[in-house]
């Protein structure tokens, strides 16, 4: 097996200091942001009413008997399904791209 | 002998061949894999040739554990909604896991966490601790896993405690010490493709009698619970806004600092490859806390009052029977064969993971890049992780042994617990925060490792459950919410305070760090040449 370690020419500072670099972490974070955010709140959003008030995840609408704390429930797992397919898909675009600029560019 | 023989033939036949054709061919393939562990890359990381999909399922299969499938049944039956809790808290790490961890840590590291958390630090005095961190949270799952075995197959398959702990311990020990990662990973895909398979079988019978609706299970369910429609709600299980927010904090950040699984991302080609196997794993894994779910409540349905599998208001086996019951009443004896030996490779992939990342550890951690950083070489290091191998199973079996009759329940807990506050903020705090130091990345997993054991050593669970003493110290049950901001306060204090010499290295290093985690340019890339 071989294990290449780095082997790039241009250092680091050289790298970091590009617009190709620069606009990847930005796109990242673009991404990376809204995806955290958005788990951390719906999960801890969750947590909270178990905490602070159970009763209102017993209550149900309509006719149902099921109750909205179980469809919140069944929602999170499915959301969290969707952020990672999400954030996937979204990082395949723009970013792989400028990944293969930056590594055309410097390796 | 002949009490065992006479055991093995009053046993389900399904059970019997399933578990008996599991084990033959894990152990075939076990061989198979041995003829190609040549390098420590082979036995870490299966030479990083295993492509995503396969890799989702494994790490589906090495995440789904027992606990869960038998556990949460359990939970649900007993309780109903607060079950669900646990299998929300097990899934909502996933899409941080990839979102910040999978790419730096696949393009910084070799084989371990170890590897990114002593990337630009003093590498020795960092492995110690991470190696530190990964043995203990790896030890607490062992233990768990090995007791809850244990227990179960003497239920299921009427074999004696300590036989059933001792088969489960030399299985692990093969797969790993001859098959390595490559045997591993594929024990544990064929585990999560039966699991799967079991529980959509299970799902698919109580949802099919209910017409497909929800809300007629819920009905029928609320109707027959002796909670009646407090079941739809949160109950018991978190006493207090303090304990519901701290689990929910280990479950939520434990999974990023499992090394069991993070191990995972290093046996595919690259980190575009490791984050395709989170998306499939968190896949799988929340479709099956929903079959789970569906599960126990059909459980409720089918099983209370159900004078076949209850004794004086009592399950049979307990709680834990849950799932492997209902498969008996909704399809006798065949499903309940089946279901009874998936509940058994569960533990078996389980087990062979935990004990590969506790093996790297002692191997790749503490003996090639701490004892003997000078010379080791590949072969030397090969054997000391098969010795490690065969020692961490002796001890689990041992541990196995002695916790016989504790409840270790909380040991799941406390490995989640481990997680989050000793290895996630080293982990997360090294990728991203340039100022920290060598001396702040050991103080935070020291702390975060101390804190998180101590208070539950102080808590209920263990101070007054297990020590017998008339009041806990600690009144909560769960640690994290103080154990894990104290390691990041640990990290930052004693990073920003840090002026030594090898602060200046370490802070100097970040750039370059940042480069190869941001871009994989000088990344790992491994290719076996066999």
């Amino acid at each position: 097996m071989t294990s290449s370690e780095n082997s790039s020419s241009a250092t680091p500072q050289q790298i970091l200091a590009s617009p190709e670099f620069r606009a990847l972490v930005q796109e990242r974070r673009r991404l990376w942001v809204p995806v955290v955010a958005t788990i951390i709140c719906a999960y801890f959003g969750f947590i909270s009413f178990v905490a602070f008030a159970p009763a209102a995840l017993g209550r149900t609408f309509g006719t149902h008997t099921v109750s909205i704390g179980i469809y919140a429930g069944l929602a999170l797992l499915v959301l969290s399904f969707l952020l990672t397919a999400l954030y996937l898909r979204l990082s395949n675009g723009r970013i792989n791209t400028l990944l293969e600029d930056i590594r055309h560019k410097f390796q | 002998m002949d009490g065992f023989l006479t055991t093995l033939g009053n046993l389900n036949g399904t059970a019997v061949f399933i578990f008996l054709a599991f084990v033959g061919v894990t152990l075939g393939i076990t061989h198979w894999a041995s003829r190609r562990m040549k390098t420590t890359s082979d036995a870490y990381s299966a030479g990083g040739q295993i492509t995503p999909l396969q890799n989702g399922l494994a790490i589906t299969g090495d995440y789904v554990s027992a606990a869960s499938f038998l556990g949460i049944s359990g939970m649900v039956y007993m309780s109903g909604f607060d079950g669900l809790i646990y299998a929300i808290g097990f899934l909502v790490g996933w899409p941080l896991v990839m979102a910040l961890i999978s790419e730096p840590l696949r393009n910084l590291g070799k084989y371990n966490f170890s590897d990114v958390a002593s990337y630009r630090f003093k590498a020795r005095p960092i492995r110690v601790m991470a190696s530190f961190g990964s043995l203990a949270t790896v030890f607490c799952y062992l233990i768990a896993q090995m007791v809850g075995a244990g227990k179960l197959i003497e239920v299921l398959f009427g074999l004696p405690y300590l036989s059933a702990v001792v088969i489960v311990g030399i299985l692990m020990m093969i797969y790993v010490m001859f098959g390595g990662m490559l045997a591993t990973t594929w024990v544990q895909l064929i585990k999560a493709v039966l699991v799967l398979f079991g529980a959509s079988t299970i799902a698919f019978l109580v949802l099919h009698h209910f017409n497909f609706s929800l809300d007629a299970i819920a009905v029928a369910a609320v109707d027959v619970h002796e909670k009646g429609s407090a079941i739809l709600a949160p109950g018991t299980l978190l006493k207090d806004p303090v304990s519901a927010i701290s689990l929910g904090m280990a479950l939520m950040f434990g999974t990023a600092g499992l090394p069991h699984i993070l191990m995972r991302f290093f046996t595919v080609r690259d980190a575009q490859a490791a984050k395709k196997s989170i998306f499939y794993a968190t896949g799988f894994i929340g479709f099956f806390y929903m079959l789970v779910f569906i599960i126990g409540f059909g459980a409720i349905v089918f099983l209370t009052k159900n004078p076949d599998f209850v004794q004086d208001g009592k399950l049979i086996g307990g709680t834990n029977m849950v799932a492997v019951h209902l498969a008996h009443a909704l399809g006798g004896n065949l499903l309940y064969g089946f279901v009874s030996a998936v509940a058994f490779s569960t533990i078996l992939a389980v087990v062979a993971g935990l004990t590969l990342a506790g093996a790297s550890a002692i191997s790749h951690d503490l003996y090639a890049n701490v004892f003997k950083r000078e010379g080791s070489n590949d072969a030397g290091e090969l054997k000391v992780m098969r010795i490690a191998t065969l020692s961490i199973s002796l001890i689990a079996i041992l541990l196995g042994i002695a916790f016989e009759n504790q409840n270790v329940a909380f040991m799941v807990g406390l490995a989640f617990a481990i997680g989050a506050s000793a290895n996630f903020p080293v982990i997360l705090t090294s990728i991203y925060w340039s100022r920290m130091t060598t001396r702040g990345a050991l103080a935070g997993g020291w702390v975060g490792l101390g804190v998180a054991v101590t208070l539950v050593v102080l808590s209920k669970t263990v101070w007054v459950n297990l020590f017998h003493y008339d009041a806990p110290i600690f009144p909560y049950e769960y640690p994290a919410l103080f154990s894990m901001p104290l390691s990041f306060l640990a990290i930052w204090l004693f990073s920003v305070t840090d002026n030594s010499e090898r602060a200046g290295i370490d802070r100097a290093g970040f750039d370059a760090q940042y480069v190869r985690s941001q871009t994989g340019i000088g990344a790992s890339t491994q290719v076996s040449n066999h």
